[in-house]
């Protein structure tokens, strides 16, 4: 019950676009005590079929690069590969700060530009409204 | 460039299991300036072929738990669903910053 709950959570920040797997695996892990590594796990498998539908409404709305995906896929797989590699060597408790430290990064990062493009729309507006005035 | 945002997304998405979109999709847009919704088709494309080998290095390593999975899963159709319906009926700019103030709490009670 409560993980279909966590599903639907993240299934709506994944809709929103705002990065619903990395969502599911904070709820798992700080929620559920998963490890960090079958917390990963899980979202792997929910990523896959939950997916597949987006990615067909784009290819019929014919909504891809595919010059881009193919050019990328390939050495993203190549990265995908020695990443996961590499995550399977890790301790869970070690990954999980790893975890940690690149939530820190994008949260960081996200909020910084949030409040830059909210800058960028006050000033618009206020530009308009000078417009208007004069 | 195309090549250095597909090594650094496919690196961070094998290694934590998710967060390559929030790589990619950011750098398709601002460096290789394509259109936000279809750079997120063509993210998840990507995403999803990096999603596919790490799910093998996953399984060898036993770390599916394959009977919790359809439990999530089901609640992400659901989830899906709601939010490409509700995606333009909120007000986005509190609620990314809320969910992105949540995520930093989160990732310093990880780090500590």
């Amino acid at each position: 019950m409560f993980l279909t709950l966590t599903g639907i959570i993240s299934g709506i920040v994944s809709g929103l676009g705002m990065g619903g797997g990395t969502i599911l695996i904070i709820i798992l892990t700080n929620f559920f005590e998963f490890n960090q590594h079958t917390a990963q796990a899980s979202n792997i498998l929910f990523f896959i079929p939950t997916s597949i539908a987006a990615i067909l409404v784009h290819l019929k709305a014919k909504d891809l690069e595919k010059k881009i995906i193919l050019k990328m896929a390939p050495i993203a797989v190549a990265g995908g590969a020695f990443g996961a590699y590499m995550s399977a060597k890790i301790p869970s408790e070690n990954l999980r700060k790893y975890f940690g430290i690149f939530l820190l990064l994008i949260g960081m990062y996200e909020i910084v530009k949030l409040v830059k493009n909210k800058i960028q729309e006050n000033e618009k507006i206020k530009k308009q409204h000078k417009k208007i005035f004069w | 460039m195309i090549y250095a945002i597909g090594a650094v997304g496919g690196i961070l998405g094998g290694l934590f299991g998710a967060g390559s979109g929030l790589i990619i999709l950011p750098a398709m847009v601002s460096i290789l300036k394509i259109d936000e919704y279809k750079a997120r088709g063509t993210t998840l494309a990507v995403v999803m072929f990096v999603t596919i080998i790490s799910s093998f290095f996953y399984y060898q390593n036993n770390y599916f738990d394959f009977k919790i999975a359809p439990y999530i899963i089901t609640g992400g159709i659901i989830g899906g669903i709601i939010g490409a319906k509700i995606m333009h009926k909120i007000p986005k700019f509190w609620l990314s910053l809320s969910f992105y103030l949540f995520m930093i709490f989160i990732a310093i009670r990880m780090i500590l």
